[in-house]
């Protein structure tokens, strides 16, 4: 069972710990909503665009002005949102290089520990 | 002891007697002791090395231990992840569908490696306990078995505790100890791979190895047959056992199957809907926690996606009567999307549900209601990406009607039908499709219409599998598959205002907020609370009423003179349908009354109705003289959509549909018009009518009885030639047929064609007798004199009262004349008043 345990821990407990690590970051993505963000970095914001077919230059050139806030609006939300996404990323991908450190040195850290605690026992 | 399937030991016998140890409480109580004791430690060291506290106690002992107990702590920590990934999740690689192939293609396989660890350990506690290495006994499997959680929830749906279970096992073992069977377990195993392969398990559980001993074990059956539990159930409860098992692994968090909302940003791509917003909300929210998996419109939820994906005329119109799961479609369908299920066309669309509500509040003019419907429809086309879900259409298609919110919104909503930015999903009855939509023909083409019909029962116990733990929150009690059964059936027998699975949710709602906390709710416990609500009897017949069922002729009598032939086939009837010997949705009885005026028809029904529903208002009655000519028809079952009055509905189908649980009497009969006569070919075969907005009125629970006075004459004649009462009726029959009154197979549909014999002297002597009785009662109760009418004087009533044209009918008058009139004038005078004591003898009645 030992043996069956260790051998499970770095082979499909490691394969699970790492589709935990790739949920997270999904997860994180889609609460940023990263996908609209990028799909959708030009287009105007909340579809907030007026045709100009029919209207006059000077009319135009008005509504071409309205589309263009409408679509600078949207990149500059988009791109802050996803400034923020990026940083939180960061933070959430040092964590799970950490629990991955921890993880593989986790039965190392448990012999250490008990041995540590035999020699102590010795040296008294 | 170790046991082999094939000659080979189990691989997962070591993981089994771990996941025995992890069950154990005592165990799970040191484990996590030891884990918190072990980081509690971790402080030695800290205040150890912590250069201002000296404490003798802290030396390296301590230093050691703590370090070995921390390190103890982290391997319980790191085995309890393991454990639970591997013990508790344990699944062997190889699927039991591959494992059967194998096994049809003639190789060898262990299925040891492919049972549960919960049912290798009852298979070892079986051997155990029979004290045997070769086969195992049906009870000891029974009682190991029994020791299961899994098998704890079977039992509990089935009514019965384990505990008490296992105490019926040993007592019925005990009893009938010859009839234990024995089983070879590897062929036990190999007999329940199909049932775990069919029940989609990846292991073959107790559960499927408990189904099969139901299925093949002769003693399983004795002790089911004794504690009455449906053998066929025990695969149902086990399929409904294994739902929720996976409804709490789903519950779970997931790597693999995430549930993503779309984050901050999923309105980005879409537009403004700031007039829609006002009138419609996004059904999005009410899937993220959906709790429902099964679906009764499979096919047609699968129709509507393909309709709805096409690049026009995708606007669906889900036809149904109001509780069939309309709504629960287009729920399921917004989960769909919402997980992205739903394909690429749909995949981005968001459904919103335009309450018609909200529409109409405050809206002073129908031009108003117009206007903000147009707003709400230009805001759709313009988000482009809105499916618009429109509860009960035909709201919006009510023009020639009167009053607030009537409006023709048909026009406005033609052009956005077309609009290939916008989807509309619609729903509607069948009488809102009849007379609303319809006749607008250019409308109703504009979408594609869907029939959403009643599911079957079967699928209404899964839908309320999957409601119960709601409930069951709710009432703090378990409710049992039986209870589920009775609820399907006795909902579909007794409510008639929806339709099922919303009638039978409503219905578990009801006793789950009735019941007591902590039973075992039972099909007797839905029985009951049907029985109060409706105020009729549902259940079983016991005590009181069991003995007046039996007794019911007589209690008929009371009321009733003479007719025996009658009262005999009415109270048959009754215990039928009270017994549960009826079976169908035929009226509980149906009765053809023939004979003269006054002879006890009209009283006899309302004897019965008194007797069976209570009392004799529950009576609806028609007089079909009223119904002579062809057009009577829409005043009897209401007139066709589209025509003046299609609304107000019919008097026959709106008063069962009013009060179903009444006995309908239709007078006179032979003189409604031949095509309301065809109606009732249908209605007594079937149970049921068509009204003319398409809607079912069944009268399942009515008793209809027809009377006729065609052939009274034929009956005093033939009476003269002393012809017995089974003749009699025959050539009555062949009398009514050969004069064309009523064709056979018209006759043929009722439970009992009755003739009603006129009354002999002494029957009108004994019906004075009730009446003059009745009277004297109703005199000492309201005015206080007491008063003795003689038999001689009763027998001067009777007398005087019979017509043998019209029976006993002119006997309350004569009562009247006689002797109320009397007693009024000797009232008035003042030689009677309250406290007086009157014989009224033969000499006081006038001639």
């Amino acid at each position: 069972m030992i043996i069956e345990y260790v051998t499970w821990w770095y082979s499909r407990g490691l394969l699970r710990f790492f589709k935990y690590c790739r949920a997270y970051i999904v997860i994180l993505a889609d609460a940023f909503s990263l996908k609209v963000a990028i799909s959708t970095f030009f287009a105007p914001w909340k579809k907030d665009s007026t045709p100009t077919q029919g209207q006059s230059l000077d009319v135009k050139f008005r509504i071409w002005g309205f589309n263009l806030i409408a679509r600078g609006f949207g990149m500059i939300i988009k791109f802050f949102t996803t400034i923020v996404f990026l940083l939180v990323f960061l933070i959430l991908v040092i964590l799970e290089i950490i629990a991955f450190i921890v993880w593989l040195a986790f039965p190392f850290l448990i012999v250490e520990m008990f041995l540590l605690g035999f020699f102590y026992l010795l040296g008294a | 002891m170790t046991f082999y399937f094939n000659g080979q030991k189990s691989i997962n016998r070591r993981k089994a007697a771990v996941y025995d140890l992890g069950q154990s409480k005592l165990v799970k109580f040191f484990y996590v002791l030891l884990i918190v004791i072990g980081f509690l430690g971790l402080a030695v060291p800290v205040l150890y090395y912590l250069p201002l506290i000296s404490l003798s106690f802290f030396n390296l002992i301590t230093l050691g231990l703590s370090f070995i107990l921390f390190s103890i702590s982290l391997g319980l920590v790191s085995f309890s992840i393991f454990y639970r990934s591997v013990v508790v999740n344990h699944a062997p690689r190889t699927s039991l569908t591959k494992v059967q192939q194998l096994i049809s293609q003639g190789k060898t396989v262990n299925l040891a490696n492919f049972v549960s660890l919960p049912a290798l350990s009852a298979i070892e506690q079986a051997y155990s306990d029979g004290k045997t290495t070769a086969k195992i006994k049906s009870s000891d499997f029974l009682r190991a078995l029994l020791e299961n959680n899994r098998i704890g929830f079977i039992t509990m749906r089935m009514g019965i505790p384990p505990k008490d279970f296992l105490a019926n096992l040993d007592k019925f073992y005990q009893e009938n100890q010859a009839d234990d069977t024995e089983h070879e377990i590897a062929s036990m195993v190999g007999g329940a791979l199909p049932i775990a392969i069919a029940e989609g398990h990846q292991t073959i559980e107790v559960g499927d190895i408990f189904v099969l001993l139901s299925q093949l074990d002769t003693f399983f059956h004795k002790l089911a047959f004794n504690l009455d539990i449906k053998l066929e159930d025990i695969a149902n409860i086990v399929s409904w056992e294994t739902t929720v098992q996976q409804r709490q692994r789903e519950m779970k968090f997931n790597p693999d199957k995430l549930k993503l909302k779309g984050g901050i940003g999923k309105e980005w791509a879409s537009g403004y809907t700031r007039a829609l917003s006002r009138f419609a909300y996004d059904l999005t929210p009410a899937v993220i926690n959906f709790p429902h998996k099964y679906l009764t419109h499979q096919s047609e939820l699968d129709r509507m996606e393909k309709i709805l994906a096409k690049s026009s005329h995708h606007n669906v119109l889900l036809v149904g009567e109001p509780g069939v799961g309309k709504e629960t479609l287009v729920l399921f369908l917004t989960k769909k999307i919402k997980e992205g299920h739903s394909g690429k066309t749909l995949g981005r669309r968001k459904i919103m549900k335009l309450d018609i509500d909200y529409l109409l509040a405050g809206a002073k003019t129908s031009g108003e209601i117009i206007e903000r419907l147009t707003a709400a429809l230009q805001d759709a086309v313009q988000a482009g990406n809105i499916m618009l879900y429109i509860d009960n259409i035909n709201a919006l298609f009510t023009s020639g009607q009167e009053g607030v919110g009537a409006v023709d919104a048909s026009q406005v909503l033609i052009p956005y039908l077309e609009n290939p930015q916008l989807y509309i999903i619609a729903t509607t009855s069948q009488a809102g499709w009849h007379q609303s939509i319809e006749p607008r023909k250019i409308a109703a083409e504009k979408f594609e219409k869907i029939e959403v019909a009643e599911p079957a029962p079967e699928q209404v116990i899964k839908v309320l599998e999957e409601h119960v733990p709601l409930a069951e929150h709710k009432a703090k009690a378990l409710v049992s598959y039986k209870a589920l059964q009775a609820i399907v059936e006795l909902a579909d027998k007794y409510m008639y205002d929806k339709a099922s699975p919303e009638k039978a949710i409503n219905l578990l709602d009801g006793i789950a907020t009735q019941a007591p906390a902590g039973l075992i709710i039972s099909d007797k416990d839905v029985a009951a609370f049907l029985e109060q609500k409706l105020g009729i009897p549902v259940g079983e017949a016991a005590g009181q009423e069991k003995d007046k069922l039996l007794h019911l002729e007589e209690i008929l009598h009371r009321r009733v003179i003479g007719q025996n032939e009658a009262v005999t086939a009415v109270a048959n009837a009754l215990r039928r349908a009270r017994t549960g010997v009826k079976k169908g949705q035929k009226p509980i009885g149906s009765f053809l009354f023939l004979g003269p005026t006054g002879v006890g028809k009209t009283e006899t029904c309302k004897a019965l109705a008194e007797s069976y529903f209570g009392s004799e208002d529950r009576i609806i009655r028609f007089d079909m003289s009223e119904y002579q000519d062809i057009a009577s028809i829409h005043r009897f079952i209401g007139a066709p959509p589209g025509t003046a009055g299609a609304k107000a509905g019919g008097e026959l189908t709106n008063a069962v549909k009013d009060d179903p649980f009444s006995l309908i009497l239709f007078d006179e009969l032979e003189k409604a018009h031949p095509n309301i006569l065809n109606l009732f070919l249908q209605l007594l075969d079937e149970g049921w009518l068509t009204d003319s907005s398409g809607r079912k009125v069944r009268f399942s629970n009515s008793i209809i009885i027809a009377t006729s006075n065609a052939g009274a004459e034929f009956i005093r004649k033939s009476l003269k030639q002393n012809l017995d009462a089974e003749n009699l009726k025959q050539r009555l029959l062949d009398h009514l047929q050969s004069e064309g009154l009523f064709r056979p197979e018209f006759i043929n549909r009722f439970t009992e064609v009755v003739s009603f014999q006129p009354l002999s002297p002494t029957d009108v002597k004994t019906i004075t007798e009730l009446l003059v009785n009745k009277f004297v009662v109703q005199i000492m109760d309201e005015k206080g004199i007491d008063i003795e009418i003689t038999p001689a004087a009763i027998e001067k009533i009777a007398e005087l009262g019979y017509d043998p044209l019209l029976g006993a009918r002119p006997i309350k008058r004569t009562i009247q004349q006689k002797v109320e009139n009397w007693l009024a004038k000797k009232m008035l005078s003042g030689e009677v008043e309250r406290g007086s004591k009157l014989v009224i003898d033969q000499s006081d009645i006038e001639n």
